[in-house]
């Protein structure tokens, strides 16, 4: 490495440039330890969490930058990662720092308000770690720590302040195919992860360690044992790689101390070759947050199929149940095309009331009006030795990319896609440790021969069940996590026009947009420095947007070609050009 | 040890390794119930690819093991054909890496890269996509491409099998082939790493 001639370099430019950069050459100075209850409660000008709060909201109550002012928003500062690939990671900010993750193992601190390095950390992985899904979906904070997820299964505690190692925890073993892409969710002193893998034969889990030491505080499998509560819906010995992955941040409700997790698809993808309900597999679970044990469950799709992975966790909100009675609940549109209310109970049970296609579908004919449980057409779920087309497609009417929930218009924001089918041809496959365990011949994506739009954002009214607004995209599919601001905003990027958009948050309404360098599938998020309100997210196209993107060019007869390289862009409205939103 | 060489860098500072200055409080990772059965098996699987194609192979049908003669090989299907290599004793060389996609080109389109390693137009390369290891199972016969189904990964098998579009990096592995009394011989084993590559 040519670190020492790099040093040489630095000191010289550092004499040149003079005291410019002493201040941040010497690092962060001013990092007062985040607490627990800053979690719980955050300022309003932080964004210190994925999802900023525990709820899942991705709402930030935020109004400087509004529908009166938005058209005038403009590039604060950027920063480029110099790595190509999906950067999905939101921009963190608590303390006026910004942690970012990219693909290629980085995480960068750099000052919020001017988009300086305060340091850049790079994880040395494992060799023989999977490449499937090359990004990492950002960081988590707690006291004077920053938690990363690296892409060898391993969990990593860097110092804030100077991005060096505190400590690191293997928490699974990569020769057979885990490996991690989530954000880390803190909760109650613990740092929570899940793992990828469902493609590999892994046995997923959710596990949970001490803040301060590393050491692993419980670990939960999502595929019981047979002596365990669920352990009888597996046929005998396939617990052991019924994969259940969990690659998707968790939320947390801080009062009945419950985390609730999304769980992944079954392994392999034919349910004829494991008959059962396959519990806890394209699942929500809820975890105590102190033990780990499961309390309660919904299973979105039983003996999946489908390679739909429901790790998307539900957003927390109060709404009516099937009585009109407020309740605390769960909202939550999943892959397999369904958006679903259902109510949280305080002990962990979760009750279903209501389920609504959101996306056309043809596999889930009926839903249980009591239990929620969903009737297939048998000729569309696929199964080993047979073809059958089905839609959503396997990446579903939403894949990982985040919702929102706006308290202000009582609206939920959807990134949805439409149109997008799967054939499959399904074949027996043996466990080989490290190596795909899917069991398919062919898997061909098609776009629906009358598909007038794929990606769409949606609103949704969850305390009726009803569809408020949606906007199409005619040519593109829809990867953008989504942002509500209490400005009356959404913002989101997810198209392959390299757009990132401002919505009016009421009725769909464009009121900016901006051309990016990239494809934008970043999480944004806003946050406040020295009373000024910035929004910022991650440009920078890949994974599996990409291929998506290459059916719809191919169908629509259109150039799939969205250049790639990550930059962290951060805007603003220009002093004087704000207007008070009151 | 993991993370021992991990970076920090800072802008305008010098570059440091975290080996100086980090606190590693390793937690050992527990072995899961059955993983000792798992071990043995990617062992024996070791073996075996060990003893990958050869020359003096066979191509035969990953599915019955029937010798491949060069009409089983459509070059107007969807899907490659999965082979296996078998030596002069009748061992069928089985396992993920040893998988080999069998394809057939036009042979006008065939460069300088892929030129003497086929027989007109007919190619082998390693089934096992370099990306997340999938298996390229995909043909687009219009354009000649083959495309792994799990993340859309192209190669060109007309071209030593380069990547024609991400997210693979490298290249898929090929075989150097002939027909010989209608079979399909293998003459040169892998020419290059055969699996999933960062």
């Amino acid at each position: 490495m040519q670190a020492k001639h790099l040093g040489f370099v630095a000191l010289a430019s550092v004499l040149m440039l003079g005291a410019v950069y002493a201040q941040d050459s010497f690092g962060i100075t001013d990092y007062p330890p985040i607490t627990e209850d800053q979690l719980v409660n955050p300022a309003p000008g932080d964004w210190p969490m994925y999802r900023r709060t525990y709820d899942g909201q991705g709402y930030s109550p935020l109004d400087q930058i509004n529908k009166d002012n938005v058209a005038q928003l403009v590039p604060a500062w950027s920063y480029s990662t110099g790595v190509v690939e999906g950067h999905e990671s939101p921009p963190v900010v608590v303390n006026g720092v910004m942690f970012v993750t990219t693909p290629e193992h980085h995480v960068f601190a750099l000052n919020a308000a001017t988009g300086q390095l305060y340091w850049k950390y790079t994880a040395d992985i494992t060799e023989n770690t999977n490449p499937s899904h090359p990004t990492n979906r950002g960081v988590a904070v707690l006291g004077d720590k920053v938690f990363y997820a690296a892409h060898d299964a391993t969990l990593v505690a860097l110092d804030a302040k100077t991005g060096e190692e505190v400590w690191s925890t293997e928490v699974a073993n990569v020769d057979e195919a885990y490996y991690m892409t989530l954000a880390p969710l803190v909760a109650d002193g613990k740092v929570l992860i899940g793992v990828s893998g469902g493609e590999y034969g892994i046995r997923g889990f959710v596990a949970a360690y001490d803040a301060e030491t590393g050491e692993e505080a419980w670990k939960t499998y999502t595929i019981p044992a047979p002596d365990e509560p669920g352990g009888d819906t597996w046929p005998a010995g396939a617990y052991v790689t019924g994969a259940g992955s969990t690659w998707s941040t968790g939320n947390y409700d801080p009062e009945s101390k419950l985390v609730y997790w999304g769980v992944g698809n079954a392994g392999p993808w034919m349910g004829d070759q494991r008959p059962g309900d396959n519990l806890y597999t394209a699942s929500t679970i809820a975890l105590d947050v102190e033990t780990g044990e499961i309390k309660g469950h919904f299973q979105y799709s039983h003996n999946e199929s489908f390679d739909w992975d429901e790790v998307t966790a539900p957003i927390l909100v109060d709404l009516p149940n099937k009585d009109g009675e407020t309740v605390k609940g769960l909202v939550n549109p999943t892959r397999s095309g369904i958006l679903w209310a259902l109510e949280r109970t305080s002990e962990g049970p979760i009750n279903f009331i209501w389920g609504e296609k959101y996306v056309p579908g043809d596999v889930i004919t009926d839903i249980d009006a009591e239990t929620g449980r969903v009737s297939y057409d048998e000729s569309k779920k696929p199964s080993t030795g047979t073809t059958k087309t089905y839609c959503p497609s396997v990446h579903g009417g939403r894949d990982w990319p985040s919702t929102a929930y706006s308290p202000d218009t009582g609206l939920l924001y959807i990134p949805a896609n439409a149109n997008m089918c799967t054939e499959l041809t399904g074949a027996e496959v043996e466990y080989e440790a490290g190596q795909p365990f899917i069991g398919f011949d062919s898997l061909e994506f098609q776009v629906t021969d009358d598909a007038e739009y794929i990606g769409s954002v949606q609103a949704w009214d969850v305390a009726t069940g009803e569809m408020k607004w949606e906007h199409k995209f005619p040519r593109s599919g829809n990867w953008g996590p989504i942002l509500a601001t209490g400005g009356g905003l959404i913002f989101s990027g997810g198209t392959n026009d390299r757009m990132f958009r401002a919505y009016d948050a009421e009725n769909g309404d464009v009121l900016w947009e901006q051309k990016l360098n990239s494809g934008v599938i970043g999480t944004p998020s806003t946050f406040e420095v020295d009373g000024k309100q910035y929004v910022a997210v991650q440009a920078g196209y890949g994974v599996d947007a990409v291929f998506n993107n290459t059916v719809i060019a191919e169908h629509f007869g259109i150039s799939s070609d969205v250049p790639q390289g990550g930059v962290v862009w951060v805007f603003e409205v220009k002093d004087g050009a704000v207007a008070s939103a009151e | 040890m993991p993370k021992s060489n991990s970076r920090v860098e800072r802008e305008n500072d010098d570059v440091c390794l975290a080996e100086d200055n980090v606190i590693n409080r390793r937690t050992l990772f527990s072995a899961i119930a059955g993983m000792g059965v798992l071990a043995a098996t990617g062992a024996a699987v070791q073996a075996q690819e060990d003893d990958g194609p050869a020359p003096g192979d066979i191509l035969v049908n990953s599915k019955g093991g029937a010798v491949l003669t060069p009409a089983d090989i459509d070059p107007t299907a969807k899907t490659v054909v999965i082979a296996y290599a078998q030596d002069a004793a009748g061992n069928v060389k089985k396992g993920n890496k040893n998988k080999i996609a069998v394809v057939k080109v036009d042979p006008a389109n065939v460069g300088s890269e892929s030129e003497g390693r086929g027989a007109d137009g007919l190619m082998a390369y390693s089934a096992i996509c370099t990306h997340a290891g999938c298996e390229v199972k995909s043909f687009l016969p219009d354009r000649g491409i083959m495309r792994c189904p799990c993340h859309g990964s192209e190669f060109d098998p007309a071209n030593n099998g380069v990547v024609e579009k991400g997210p693979a990096k490298h290249r898929l592995a090929s075989l150097v082939i002939a027909v010989e009394d209608d079979q399909i011989v293998i003459k040169e084993g892998f020419d290059a790493e055969v699996g999933a590559q960062s």
